[in-house]
């Protein structure tokens, strides 16, 4: 546990259901959302992410280290809003996608994310990266003019807003 | 590049400190995990000067044989040894699997997720 000296200090946080995000970060979380749910496979998403059925409470962390990531141990989803990515092909996905990678991982029933997690894969690392990536990623990159992804990598790189790339 | 004994590639003999960072496996990640994000991102560091636990490491990289692999891996375990007047022997980074990985900044496919295994053996803080 951390010091308390040393306990991040955290803000007021904005209610959407299940899910809690910073007062402060609210419009970001929000532009995204709007952009991602013109694809109607992220809209239910982020629907099933502040409505969730099964009594999980989801928590939005924003940072600026390009870390885009979701921890099933206290379920967390931390986002860089300005961190896109550049693919291994060239192509280019904004930061938007990337919230809606990590909300993919984060309302999959735990049992199976788990079992996928365990499974490796040649090309996407393991079976879970293989169905976020190849299903809802790709289906909303396609939705949204975005680039699609054949693997697990990209480099990012910084942009001035949310659905910038 | 043919199948090499990661011993050839790398001197462990005179390892007398192993260092570890780790981040767990359970934690998705947009992108695969680079050397330097596992550097920045780790959430366990293990330090150990245990003669036992580093011998039975160093006998797992002895007897891993490691081949050339074009993919980067997404890493999850970082491992370090060091000798007695404290320089870097051997970095080896693994997957969440410990069947692929860097050696010395090279990309590689191991024989065995023996290193693996011998790490979580000896920290099981490791093993998720």
């Amino acid at each position: 546990m951390l010091h308390p000296a040393l306990t991040p200090a955290r803000g007021p946080l904005a209610r959407h259901g299940t899910l809690a995000v910073p007062q402060s970060d609210d419009a970001l979380y929000q532009q995204a959302k709007s952009y991602l749910s013109r694809d109607p496979v992220e809209a239910k998403l982020f629907r099933a992410l502040e409505h969730s059925p099964d009594g999980r409470h989801y928590e939005l962390s924003i940072n600026n280290r390009n870390d885009d990531h979701f921890d099933p141990n206290d379920d967390e989803i931390a986002w860089d809003p300005y961190s896109a990515l550049r693919t291994t092909n060239g192509g280019k996905q904004s930061p938007a996608l990337g919230l809606g990678h990590e909300v993919d991982h984060a309302i999959e029933d735990p049992r199976v994310a788990d079992r996928l997690r365990n499974t490796p894969d040649p090309c996407y690392d393991n079976a879970e990266e293989r169905r976020v990536i190849m299903g809802s990623e790709r289906h909303a990159a396609r939705a949204l003019g975005e680039s699609v992804r054949y693997d697990h990598g990209g480099r990012t790189y910084r942009v001035s807003s949310p659905v910038t790339r | 590049m043919n199948d090499m004994l990661l011993a050839v590639a790398i001197s462990v003999t005179g390892a007398t400190r192993l260092e570890i960072d780790h981040v767990p496996n359970n934690v998705s990640y947009r992108t695969a995990l680079s050397p330097r994000d596992l550097d920045g991102r780790a959430r366990i560091r293990i330090e150990s000067r245990d003669p036992a636990a580093i011998a039975r490491i160093v006998a797992a990289i002895e007897h891993t044989d490691a081949a050339g692999d074009a993919a980067q891996a997404d890493l999850r375990y970082a491992i370090r040894l060091r000798d007695a007047r404290g320089a870097t022997c051997a970095r080896i980074y693994l997957d969440a699997f410990g069947e692929r990985g860097l050696v010395d900044g090279r990309r590689v496919r191991f024989s065995s997720d023996a290193i693996k295994r011998a790490i979580v053996a000896a920290f099981p803080s490791l093993r998720n």
